[in-house]
């Protein structure tokens, strides 16, 4: 219940500044708008109808899914995590009766929910998933389940380098352009030549690429089965790195700010 | 003011010197997003050797030249735009309203950035070579760097009107993104946007024309669109300077 509680917070802050979050929305949509109408462009003068078989319909859905996807896959508890170690302030987060990490997970949780909705609508109202039957809806929201819980606990590891660095603020752009080129934002990894075909496994793809074409219908259940196991790998790696830098960064933390 | 602004200046690199790491990632992220437009135009041409009549080369000029404008940007007023917003809003402009010296400049030329100079010039340098290919005419290259002038003046109204509304609006932090998303936006073809809003940014707010002018005359295709973003960037720098005269009534000094 308490940390109930957090994700209560984290969606009234996303909500409080109703503005600022109108305003991201709308720049997110004029990012969605540009590359929609240049890849209908290029269908238009390939003269093709099917780029890596994906139709120019299910490309406008693939640009607006990833994008919003992008927008849950967050980078924040990054930023987070650091100002606490460096304001000195983890030491109170430490002393109080809860477990960081499930906060912080239930914070991200919170802060994403009005795009976890439009995903959850487009993903009932849209997409196939829930047409191809139980087993492969239940599937797909495993899939969905652990690629979220993989994403977070990759974050919250990248995060723990704050025990050491002074400024995390470059990592931003970098996520960012990770999962711009990596994730397929900018363009469907399958469009790529096939020697790149192992990329579709990188944690930001499973995320952003290999969701919406998850939503799009175009994964088969062992497709699924197969980005799950990746999905649960990167998870493994993700714990071990948190496990390892955890003990190592409380001790090397001083807990009096910087 | 040229004196005051060289002090500007040297204060700026002293700043730079000091966070070397800083200055390094700045360039590296630069580069970093040019390189993955570059790779991103490089996937769209792999389908087809033209779109709308522009070839790789073309878009890589048009790019490339909207690269150049928001970085000339960046260096020349960047640094300046994101403490401005941050000082009316605190109340420390009392400092600069004391001094015998033009408000508005004086803040709006308070810092350079000088890590974007190391990608202005890597930009340049590959807009050159791009330009070496393209062989524009004498002429139509003086009416390119005229072009990219009048891109840089208009980035910098376009901002400096968002980041004045700090007298009227407190908190709306991400009203100082949209130029910068406007601008990223339209550093494509004009033409794969539907008419309307084709009309709509060539000529209302003209982000479309500021981009695209340029890359034309790169290759050769004059305009006489490049007279109407001018006219519009000159009305845009009044209106910015009439803002910020009425911003300062409204300035009570207080944080």
């Amino acid at each position: 219940m308490k940390y109930w509680v957090t994700c209560q917070n984290a969606l009234l802050t996303t909500l409080a500044y109703r503005g600022n979050l109108l305003l991201h929305l709308l720049t997110t949509t004029i990012n969605v708008l540009v590359t929609i109408f240049m890849w209908l462009a290029v269908y238009n003068f390939s003269g093709r109808s099917d780029i890596a078989g994906i139709q120019p319909q299910q490309m406008v859905l693939y640009l607006i899914v990833v994008n919003i996807l992008a927008l849950i896959f967050s980078a924040d508890p990054i930023f987070k995590f650091s100002g606490l170690v460096r304001s000195g302030n983890l030491s109170i987060v430490l002393m109080r009766p809860i477990n960081y990490f499930v906060q912080s997970f239930w914070d991200y949780l919170g802060r994403a929910i009005p795009y976890l909705i439009i995903y959850g609508l487009a993903t009932g109202i849209i997409s196939p998933v829930f047409h191809r039957g139980p087993l492969y809806g239940l599937s797909s929201l495993l899939l969905m389940a652990v690629t979220y819980g993989m994403f977070f606990l990759m974050i919250t590891a990248i995060s723990l380098c704050s025990f050491w660095l002074v400024q995390v603020w470059p990592l931003r752009p970098v996520l960012s352009a990770l999962f711009l080129l990596l994730g397929g934002q900018a363009f469907p990894l399958q469009v790529l030549p096939a020697t790149f075909s192992w990329l579709i496994y990188n944690p930001f793809s499973l995320a952003g690429n290999q969701l919406t074409l998850l939503l799009l219908g175009k994964l088969s259940l062992g497709q699924i089965a197969t980005t799950g196991g990746w999905a649960m790998l990167w998870t493994i790696v993700a714990l071990v790195l948190i496990k390892l830098t955890w003990q190592r960064g409380i001790r090397s933390y001083e807990g009096v700010g910087s | 003011m040229v004196k005051i602004y060289r002090v500007l200046v040297t204060q700026s690199l002293a700043e730079t010197m000091t966070y070397r790491v800083t200055t390094i990632l700045t360039a590296l992220f630069g580069v970093l997003f040019y390189a993955i437009e570059l790779i991103t135009g490089g996937v769209y041409f792999s389908f087809t050797p033209t779109i709308y009549g522009w070839n790789f080369l073309d878009y890589l000029n048009l790019i490339t030249t909207a690269n150049l404008i928001s970085y000339a940007y960046q260096f020349l007023f960047v640094a300046a735009h994101e403490d401005l917003a941050d000082q009316i809003l605190s109340g420390n402009l009392d400092y600069s309203l004391l001094r015998p010296v033009n408000s508005y400049w004086f803040h709006a030329c308070y810092r350079v950035d000088f890590p974007s100079l190391v990608t202005l010039i890597l930009t340049g340098i590959i807009e050159g070579v791009i330009l070496a290919r393209l062989h524009p005419t004498p002429l139509n290259l003086l009416f390119y760097l005229i072009a990219v002038i009048v891109g840089v003046a208009f980035v910098f109204a376009l901002n400096q009107i968002m980041v004045t509304l700090a007298f009227w609006v407190d908190g709306l932090t991400a009203l100082n993104g949209i130029p910068e998303d406007l601008m990223t936006a339209s550093a494509r073809p004009a033409k794969i946007y539907p008419r309307m809003i084709q009309q709509l940014f060539l000529w209302v707010i003209p982000s479309l024309a500021i981009t695209n002018v340029p890359a034309q005359f790169g290759h050769n295709h004059p305009t006489w669109l490049l007279l109407w973003t001018t006219l519009v960037t000159g009305l845009l720098l009044i209106l910015s300077y009439i803002e910020w005269q009425r911003g300062l009534l409204k300035y009570v000094s207080a944080n």
